[in-house]
This record gives C-alpha cells, structure tokens and sequence, in this order.
C-alpha cells in the first residue's frame, strides 16, 4: 500500500526519522552490516563491503560465498505491536515511541475505482510504504535478528532496505 | 556472507545461516520470498582456486528448497557481480544501456 502525505505530514516525519536515526547510532540499535536507512551507508557502499570481504578471504586462500535472500513484503507484514514492543525492550526514548505508535494506530484504508468510493477498512497490520519515517523502525526491527545470525553461525550479514 | 577453506565449509555456514535467518524473521512475523533466493560463489581468477569451478553444482538447502550456485554474474543492489568481481558485466551492461539511450 503506497500512502500519499500531505507535505506537512512529510516535514514532521522526516524531522523524526532524523531523530530516530541519531538515537538507533547513538545507542548503537543497529548492526554494522545495516544500511539503506543510514546516513552515508548507499548501496554502493554495501556492495563495496562485499567486494572487500572477497579479496580479503582471497587473500587468506579462502573461500567466499554469499547467499541472497529477500524478505517477502517486508513493511507490509510488520505487525505493528511486535515493533513497538521491539522498541520499548530496547528502552528506546519514550516519546518517540509514542510518536511511532500514533503513527501506525487507527489507520483506515478505502478504494476509489472510477469515482465509485468504497467503505474504509481499519489496517491492523503493516507499515506504509511511502512514510520517509518508517524505515528506520524497520531496520530497528531487524537488527536483533541480523546481530544474532552473525554471532551463531560466524557468517557476516549485510542488509539493505531497499524501500522506494 | 560466509568465509571456509572450502566450498563445502562454506556451504554448511549458509545453510546454517538460513536456517536461523527464517526461524528469527517467523518470529517477527516475516518471511523470506524463496523464489527471489541466490547464492554466488567468488573465486579469484585463475590460479589457487581453479579447482573450486566444479563446486558451483553444490547445493544449499533454503528451508524446504535447494538453491545452487549463480552460474552468471548476480544482480545484487543494482550492481552486476561476477564470480572473480571485475565488474566487466556491469560494465556491459551500463555501456549496453548508455549506447541505447544514444542511439
């Protein structure tokens, strides 16, 4: 679902998406292999990691591998709870919480197909596409999962937000 | 990404890793899209690792599918990388592009 905002609504989030991103860096929420909704991590960037770790192995006569997987419908099949819960466990700043939460509570979603206006529906599940906000709980949200794959299996991850 | 001084090694650290990767995003009710899955191998050009070339038929078990090794360069973030990472096939590509958009 794509969500069109008004440009006030546009300024606000990305004054919090700022604030989100100095905190996650500040309180070191996110995993070194995280980028996508960092400042000054593209995806040139991310691929040049992986290059580096190639001609690094090569360089120790190993073998490198890389597998690729992509999360299905990723910000659409965030249940909103689990991320704010995901937050407050991290003893993230409250307000912000708050703000996330208001957010992505009492949202409604209704079709117009050729001037005909159908009944709105409450959407319980899911992040929308489009917030410049909502990235950044994303990455938050799987960040734990990134940091503990690495630790248990010895294999270094990159991830990259790819949201547009 | 997994590092071993073998492809075999290597493997076992990916199936690993995907097993935990799909366990941990069930619990964040999320879930991989199986058929978008690839696995490159990188092998330096020539030389020490000619003989890892037949290891590109290794499978790697991906929950309940297998996945094999790219045989051709691998679209990963809009860059084309190749098994010994020259870059000549983005660069193809790019050139492949910009010669259409000028003809």
């Amino acid at each position: 679902m794509i969500s069109l905002l008004s440009c006030m609504g546009i300024v606000i989030e990305k004054v919090v998406a700022e604030l989100l991103s100095d905190e996650a860096k500040r309180r070191a929420l996110l995993s070194d292999g995280q980028s996508g909704s960092r400042e000054k991590r593209s995806a040139l960037d991310t691929a040049a990691i992986m290059v580096d770790r190639a001609h690094t192995a090569w360089k120790a006569d190993n073998t490198r591998c890389i597998l690729l997987m992509d999360i299905k419908a990723a910000l659409q099949s965030v249940a909103r709870g689990r991320l704010i819960d995901a937050k407050k466990a991290k003893n993230r700043d409250g307000d912000l919480i708050r703000w996330t939460e208001s957010c992505l509570s009492e949202r409604t979603v209704q079709m117009v197909i050729e001037g005909n206006v159908f009944q709105s529906h409450p959407v319980e599940a899911g992040v929308p596409q489009g917030y410049p906000i909502l990235p950044i709980p994303f990455a938050i949200h799987t960040a734990g999962m990134i940091m503990c794959v690495d630790e248990r299996v010895q294999a270094e991850s990159l991830s990259f937000v790819d949201y547009l | 990404m997994a590092t071993g001084k073998d492809v075999n090694q290597v493997v076992e650290k990916l199936e690993a890793c995907a097993a935990e990767s799909i366990e941990l995003t069930s619990r964040r009710d999320l879930q991989f899209n199986t058929a978008k899955t690839e696995a490159a191998l990188c092998t330096r050009r020539g030389g020490h690792q000619k003989h890892l070339r037949p290891k590109l038929t290794a499978k790697i078990k991906v929950g309940e599918g297998i996945v094999r090794f790219n045989k051709q360069a691998t679209r990963w973030l809009g860059v084309w990388m190749d098994a010994h990472q020259t870059f000549k096939e983005h660069h193809n590509r790019c050139m492949k592009k910009a010669m259409a958009v000028q003809t």
